[in-house]
Parts: structure tokens; C-alpha cells; sequence
């Protein structure tokens, strides 16, 4: 899969990402335990049919992370994330859910000509199959230039 | 005695500039960076092959970034969002990287509650948290909105005993 490099970018770029994922037990569980939250929204079932939600829900974090994996596809071997400006959770994700994801060019920064990366600015929404919005986030991602190797983009890192 | 422990904090119980040391660090191993990379579908190879990462200059390859983040959150959940839930998060950033076998702990300061006008049972909370290793090295800040619930209007969760019968 040829990887797109920051100059193939314009403001107002729009993809649907060609992967969905079907969210399965385990997901809410495991991943909410593995991270060590202890909110019971998450894993137990008898607190949450209490809740407004009436059900268990996935944990907000793991879902950022599954509709962020979604993304890879376009932003994947050759970017790195800066910084999320926000991340906003409209509606919970649930349990059989299957989500997507959609993203868009909000602004290109091509930065100093000797830098290896630019940055894009990029809005991601992960919906579910019914159309539920589920996450709303912006994030700053640095994508290599097309004169750069693409290993130049990890360079500038703090590295130990 | 008999009392229900480990109840956690509720919204009556924020104060605006309460600085919270979540108690359980986590030391970071391979298979969290691996298995949460593969499960959400993250490729990013600079995350999962070191041949790859140390081509870039690194000794191996940092941690990924949403796992970093679930995990700061889920150690900042204690002592904020038991009681509650998350709402937005805002300038999330990653000032140094994270490397498997370093350890995790994380800190939180309230910077504002407030009355929620839409759940009379919940309140507004906004957090600035700070994700850190053993060293003091920061990983990762942001700041949080979330909504806890009042004294009183949890949800009832723990089930009566035979016993008590």
C-alpha cells in the first residue's frame, strides 16, 4: 500500500477509512482491565444497567484507540501524532456495535523547507453503522515530506 | 462492622486546585505495546518493530500513543471518574516518548467544578492530568472534563447478602 506523503493534503480532503470493527466482549472488557480503569461502567454489567445507558459501555480511551487504528490506513507507516486538540465523546459505544471511521483536512503547516515533516491538522468522527456519532476528535499529525526518507520524521523526537 | 469500602469520590468532594496522587503505577510490558497496538489495528510499524524504530535512532520502539493515554486515564480514574464518566479530553500532548519496562504513575489537579444543567444528579468536573514514569519523565498531559455523580445518587451496585436476610 503506497503511503501518501504530506503534500498529497489540502484543506478540505474527506475519506471514509476502509476498515470498520465490530466491537465483541472482550474489547470492553479486557481492554478497560488492561488499562486498569475501575470504572464499572465498563465491566460490570449489574452496575451499568443502572446508569442512564442501561448497559455496559466501552471505555472512552479504547474507543479513541480502535477509531484512531481505523484511521491507519491513511495515517499509518510514514506520520506520527502530535498532539489531540480534542477528543469528545457524544454518545456511548456499545457492545455488537460496529464502528467506522471519517476524517478531514482542517489545515495544512509545510513548517521550515529543512524539516522533514508538515503538520495536518485532521477531524475524525467514529460512527456506528446506524449512524451514531460515538467520538469527535482533531489531531495535530506531523506527515513526512516526499523529499524526506521516511524514517527523517522520527528523528526530531525526544530520544533517549 | 460491616461497610461498603472503596466508594470513591463524588462531585461534592471536588475542590478547584485539590492535587489527587492516584495510588497504582503501572510498569509497562511487551504485550500491552504489542497486543493494544494489533487489537485496535494500529500498524504503525514504529510502534511494534524495533528493527524499524531503531533505523529512526531509538534503542527500541516507543509505546503507543492511545495506549499511553488509555492508561494514564485509567490510573487518573481513581480518585476522579469512579463515579462518573468522561466527557472530553482537550491538549492532549506527549512531551517524551514511553519504553516497555518503565513504570507509570499519574497525578491530577481540579481546575473548575461546576453544576450540570441538564442531570440535577451529576455535576461538571474539569481535571488537568499529568502521566509520568519512576524517573519524573513526563509522557503525557491533558486536560479532562467529566461528570460524577452526587452523595447519594450512584447507582446502587453492591447486592444484598443472604446473610442479612
Amino acid at each position: 500500500m503506497k503511503q501518501k506523503t504530506f503534500e498529497d493534503y489540502y484543506v478540505g480532503w474527506k475519506t471514509r477509512h476502509s476498515l470498520g470493527r465490530t466491537i465483541i466482549e472482550t474489547d470492553e472488557v479486557w481492554l478497560c482491565n488492561l488499562v486498569t480503569s475501575p470504572n464499572q461502567l465498563h465491566f460490570n454489567k449489574d452496575y451499568a444497567s443502572r446508569t442512564q445507558f442501561g448497559q455496559s459501555a466501552v471505555n472512552a480511551p479504547v474507543t479513541n484507540a480502535i477509531v484512531t487504528g481505523l484511521t491507519t490506513d491513511e495515517f499509518g507507516q510514514n506520520c506520527r501524532v502530535k498532539r489531540w486538540t480534542y477528543i469528545r465523546m457524544p454518545k456511548p459505544l456499545f457492545v455488537g456495535e460496529t464502528v467506522y471511521a471519517e476524517s478531514e483536512v482542517l489545515k495544512t503547516e509545510a513548517g521550515q523547507e529543512q524539516e522533514p515533516f508538515g503538520t495536518v491538522t485532521v477531524r475524525t468522527c467514529g460512527i456506528t453503522e446506524n449512524g451514531k456519532v460515538v467520538i469527535d476528535m482533531e489531531r495535530d499529525i506531523l506527515i513526512q515530506k516526499k523529499a524526506f526518507p521516511e524514517i527523517a520524521l522520527y528523528r526530531n523526537l525526544n530520544v533517549e | 462492622m460491616r461497610e461498603q469500602t472503596g466508594q470513591g469520590r463524588y462531585f461534592e468532594d471536588f475542590q478547584v486546585g485539590d492535587v489527587y496522587q492516584h495510588p497504582i503505577g503501572r510498569t509497562v510490558i511487551e504485550t500491552d505495546n504489542v497486543w493494544f497496538s494489533c487489537i485496535t489495528l494500529n500498524c504503525n510499524q514504529m510502534q511494534v518493530n524495533h528493527d524499524y524504530a531503531r533505523k529512526a535512532g531509538y534503542t527500541k520502539a516507543p509505546v503507543s500513543d492511545s495506549f499511553i493515554l488509555a492508561l494514564v486515564n485509567g490510573l487518573s480514574v481513581e480518585g476522579t471518574s469512579r463515579n462518573g464518566m468522561v466527557l472530553e479530553w482537550r491538549n492532549v500532548e506527549m512531551p517524551n516518548p514511553l519504553f516497555v519496562g518503565e513504570t507509570v504513575y499519574a497525578e491530577s489537579e481540579v481546575t473548575a467544578a461546576r453544576e450540570s444543567k441538564s442531570r440535577p444528579k451529576q455535576g461538571l468536573v474539569e481535571i488537568r492530568t499529568t502521566g509520568m514514569t519512576e524517573t519524573g519523565k513526563v509522557i503525557m498531559t491533558f486536560d479532562r472534563t467529566i461528570m460524577v455523580w452526587k452523595r447519594g445518587q450512584v447507582p446502587v451496585f453492591c447486592p444484598k447478602n443472604d446473610i442479612d436476610k
